[in-house]
């Protein structure tokens, strides 16, 4: 899966990880860290770099891994890649 | 036939040895008696005198005691600088990159997020962060530790893998 985030805050992440979810609910706690925006996307077709990610300002890392491994699901199923821009 | 003697006899006798030599000079004692005239017979101790007489010099020492097994050494001190070290696994991982993307992850629990940070450089992130840095990296070379992440780092970066272990 790919992961979109920021680490350290302000530097756009292109992140590979893990097959599994629920590995990834817990990772995600260390990096980009509890409180810090997340999309999570099963692939990508590039490199991105541009994320808005005020259009999906739920999609936040919790404490609670359940809770990530929910949000995570959530994106699975419904891909929010319209907050991203891709290199050309 | 042969004379059974229990082992516990020959002490009374002075051994083994002893009972040989006895056995010996018995014998002798015999022959040359044999050649006398009023000469008393020689005598023995009686088990010396019934093994020569009625058995022909022949005995068996039955009941022997089994010898135990030797004691265990005592240790040597160990120099502390010597013991091999106990090593634990905490994690492992294989990537393989292409340009600003990680294309590959290979990976053991405790290690699930990877990305290129910069150029020929990858970051490899530890699910929960290590309480210090006095981990082992295999292999070491281009690979500085963190207590997040592991960053390899060299050039031409095309597949990394990666075995990190704590001495126990």
């Amino acid at each position: 899966m790919k992961l979109i985030c920021e680490y350290p805050p302000g530097n756009l992440r292109n992140v590979t990880t893990a097959a599994n979810v629920s590995a990834v609910a817990s990772a995600i706690k260390n990096m980009p860290g509890v409180g810090r925006p997340f999309l999570i996307f099963q692939s990508l077709p590039g490199q991105v770099v541009l994320v808005d990610f005020g259009r999906y300002p739920d999609y936040i890392v919790s404490s609670d891994v359940a809770q990530n491994a929910a949000l995570i699901q959530q994106m699975l199923d419904a891909s929010p890649i319209d907050a991203l821009t891709f290199a050309e | 036939m042969t004379r059974q003697i229990d082992h516990s006899w020959l002490e009374g006798i002075g051994g083994e040895d002893a009972l040989i030599g006895a056995i010996a000079a018995f014998s002798q004692a015999l022959v040359d008696h044999a050649g006398t005239v009023d000469v008393p017979a020689p005598t023995a101790h009686p088990l010396v005198e019934d093994i020569v007489r009625n058995h022909g010099g022949q005995y068996e020492i039955v009941n022997a005691p089994v010898p135990g097994p030797d004691p265990d050494p005592e240790p040597e001190p160990q120099d502390p600088l010597e013991r091999p070290l106990e090593l634990a696994q905490i994690a492992s991982a294989r990537l393989a990159i292409s340009g600003w993307d990680v294309i590959g992850l290979e990976r053991s629990p405790g290690m699930s997020l990877a990305f290129v940070a910069d150029v020929d450089t990858v970051w490899v992130f530890f699910d929960e962060p290590q309480s210090d840095t006095e981990y082992i990296v295999t292999p070491s070379d281009g690979v500085t530790k963190y207590t997040d992440y592991i960053e390899v780092s060299k050039p031409g970066l095309s597949a990394v893998s990666l075995i990190v272990q704590r001495v126990l």
